[in-house]
């Protein structure tokens, strides 16, 4: 029975995925943060290194989803158009030079919203369901296509 | 001395045809190298500038990504490591990046070539991040452009070079050794009776098979030809000796008379007989007429060969001596060219010794053998020219009949002999009393007739008597015998009888007898009517 259970809970979870990785991403900062919305260039032009500040002036934490997570694949697929391998090697090369900062990548996608919820400045994504009352969402980046 | 070893250099290298196809190809190809190099360097350039493009293009492609990162972050670090990258290429000259924020960066010397430009897309949108413009270095592809174009014209001249060497190898091989032999065989043809069928022979079947096929047909046509001629010639060598021995060897002298009666052309028997002066034998041409004792009897001769253009002969004397009598045949050559310039041969037989016989004959004719007096029949001819004579000039013709008296008792005495040295003795008397043009002639047996030309009767007398006294002086038969004969003179005359001579004649018999007849050793005169003047 318990197996039975388990096999189904499998299925389930199978099923649950697909409906998972159609959910939005929600681009979101601290409620604190006086900025309304975001266009997609400021956005890409945060997470992509070009902008060392929010539009308003303030200073930024970028934050990443873990390195391999399907969350940061999604959104970096969306927003550039790029495979985390090639996300990786455009950093790679940047180190060098020292100008760009990554963003912080987070341990998990609970820390990133938890970060985000503590720390007035900082930015991040999140699944669409996992909002809670401590951040705001700046830019929907959505997953129908 | 160095210019005349040049010049037979130059003759050695022209007389060769090889040489000669290959200097006239080296002249063509030094025509051409230049064309066909400047070509393929300028293709040479072309395709080193697209090369130079397409490389630049290659770097720019592998630059791409990071330069247009280095753009959308206007990193200026990350752009003038990627510039500087790119400028290590030899072949960039100028390197221009611009970055997003409208900045640009530049390494290199600027130029005023045309620069090309690469749009730096963005990672991220479909919007130009920025550009890269980059100036090529033009020194660098020309330079390499020169190198690769000197290789190629080095290599075209070698193989050229090379294909030379082989086409000179292949047209010694296949024309000139071959063109050799014929020509060898040429010059040793030698045309004679014992000549080959085939003198002249080169293998296969080419141009120069032929060529020789044909020479050798050629030189079989002018052997045949050579030895019709040689046997012609042969013959008429032969006849022209013949014919020379018959002109040059003839006893009668031949010659060739021209239109102005000049010798053309005569043999050595001509020469001999009228003996030509020596410069007139090296000129060639002299007068002929002058040679003959009469020249104008010679040029009637000749125009008479003219117009009548038949043959005619005639008997001339020379003027080189009044005996040498020569026969002349003349007829009219017929030229085979026209009647333009029309000669006339002339044949001439010396004939002086025929002549003096005839003069002996007709002397012996006209004369008496014993006195050498004009006899019976060349008296009558003498006597009838000078009638001719003195009937013209209106002189009196005097004609005396001498007959001998007492001649028959000196034959009858002493002997025919003794007669004869009587005849003899007074036919010379009679030629010491009268004058040279005066006539005497032995009549007969004793009898004598002189004639003689008067301008004046009166001398008659005198004459007569001259003559009657010859007969009065013995004559000396022998050292111890001497006759004596008188002779009866009857005389006519042309103021009685007239100028006919057997008038006269028969006159004179008639006075002759009346004399006889009255008594010997006188003379008489006819008178005009003989018949009542008998005394």
């Amino acid at each position: 029975m318990r197996k039975l259970i388990t096999i189904l809970g499998c299925c389930l979870a199978l099923l649950a995925l697909p409906s998972a990785a159609s959910q939005d991403l929600y681009v979101v900062v601290n409620k604190q943060n006086p900025l309304k919305a975001l266009t997609k260039q400021q956005l890409t032009d945060l997470f992509m290194g070009r902008s060392p500040y929010f539009p308003s002036g303030a200073a930024v934490l970028k934050l990443d989803a873990p390195g391999s997570s399907t969350l940061r694949q999604q959104f970096y697929h969306a927003l550039v158009n790029m495979s985390l391998p090639e996300v990786n090697a455009y950093w790679a090369r940047l180190m060098f030079s020292g100008r760009a900062t990554p963003p912080m990548q987070v341990a998990s996608e609970n820390d990133m919203l938890q970060l985000i919820s503590q720390n007035p400045n900082a930015i991040g994504y999140i699944p669409a369901g996992a909002m809670n009352e401590e951040v705001k969402v700046l830019f929907v980046i959505s997953m129908a296509n | 001395m160095k210019r005349l070893k040049f010049f037979s250099l130059s003759q050695w290298l022209t007389s060769r045809v090889d040489f000669k196809v290959m200097l006239a190809i080296l002249v063509v190809a030094a025509v051409f190298i230049p064309i066909t190099s400047f070509i393929s360097y300028r293709h040479v350039l072309n395709e080193v500038q697209q090369a130079a493009e397409l490389r630049v293009e290659r770097l720019v492609k592998l630059i791409e990504k990071p330069a247009s990162t280095a753009a959308y972050l206007n990193d200026k670090d990350l752009a003038q490591e990627i510039m500087s990258d790119l400028k290590n290429a030899p072949v960039i000259a100028y390197v221009q990046l611009t970055l997003s924020s409208g900045e640009s960066l530049h390494l290199g010397e600027p130029s005023n070539d045309a620069a090309t430009s690469f749009i730096l897309p963005s990672h991220f949108s479909d919007e130009a991040v920025g550009k890269i413009d980059i100036v090529l270095n033009q020194n660098v592809i020309a330079q390499q452009a020169r190198s690769d174009g000197l290789f190629l014209v080095a290599w075209q001249l070698g193989l050229l070079l090379i294909i030379l060497l082989c086409m000179l190898f292949i047209f010694r091989w296949f024309v000139v050794q071959r063109l050799r032999t014929l020509m060898n065989q040429i010059q040793q043809v030698k045309l004679g009776n014992d000549m080959p069928e085939q003198v002249i022979q080169v293998s296969g079947n080419d141009e120069i098979a032929f060529l020789a096929n044909h020479t050798n047909q050629l030189i079989q046509k002018i052997h045949g030809l050579y030895c019709d001629e040689a046997a012609k010639n042969l013959k008429i060598a032969t006849l022209e000796r013949q014919f020379r021995m018959i002109f040059e060897n003839s006893n009668a002298g031949i010659a060739l008379i021209n239109r102005n009666n000049q010798v053309f052309l005569s043999n050595a028997a001509f020469e001999r007989l009228f003996v030509v002066a020596d410069a007139d034998k090296i000129s060639g041409q002299f007068y002929l007429p002058e040679l003959f004792a009469d020249p104008y009897e010679l040029e009637d001769m000749l125009n008479q060969v003219r117009v009548d253009q038949a043959s005619v002969f005639k008997d001339f004397c020379l003027q080189r001596g009044k005996d040498i009598w020569v026969r002349v045949l003349c007829s009219l050559v017929e030229e085979q060219h026209g009647n333009l310039n029309r000669f006339i041969e002339l044949v001439a037989y010396d004939i002086s010794d025929r002549a003096k016989q005839e003069k002996v004959f007709a002397y012996n004719a006209t004369h008496d053998a014993l006195t050498g007096l004009y006899n019976r029949r060349g008296a009558e001819q003498r006597f009838k020219e000078q009638l001719n004579y003195a009937k013209q000039h209106g002189r009196h013709f005097i004609l005396a009949l001498l007959d001998l008296n007492d001649f028959k008792p000196v034959n009858d005495q002493h002997g025919h002999d003794a007669g004869d040295v009587v005849l003899k003795v007074i036919g010379s008397r009679l030629l010491s009393v009268l004058r040279a043009d005066d006539i005497i002639a032995r009549w007969g047996g004793d009898e004598f007739v002189v004639a003689f030309v008067l301008d004046d009767l009166a001398r008659l007398s005198i004459i007569l008597d001259d003559i009657q006294r010859l007969f009065t002086i013995p004559i000396e038969i022998s050292s111890d015998i001497k006759v004596s004969v008188g002779a009866s003179i009857g005389v006519s005359q042309s103021s009685v009888d007239g100028y006919e001579l057997m008038q006269l004649i028969e006159s004179a018999d008639a006075a002759m007898y009346k004399v006889k007849h009255a008594g010997k050793g006188d003379y008489h005169i006819a008178e005009k009517q003989p018949t009542d003047s008998i005394v």
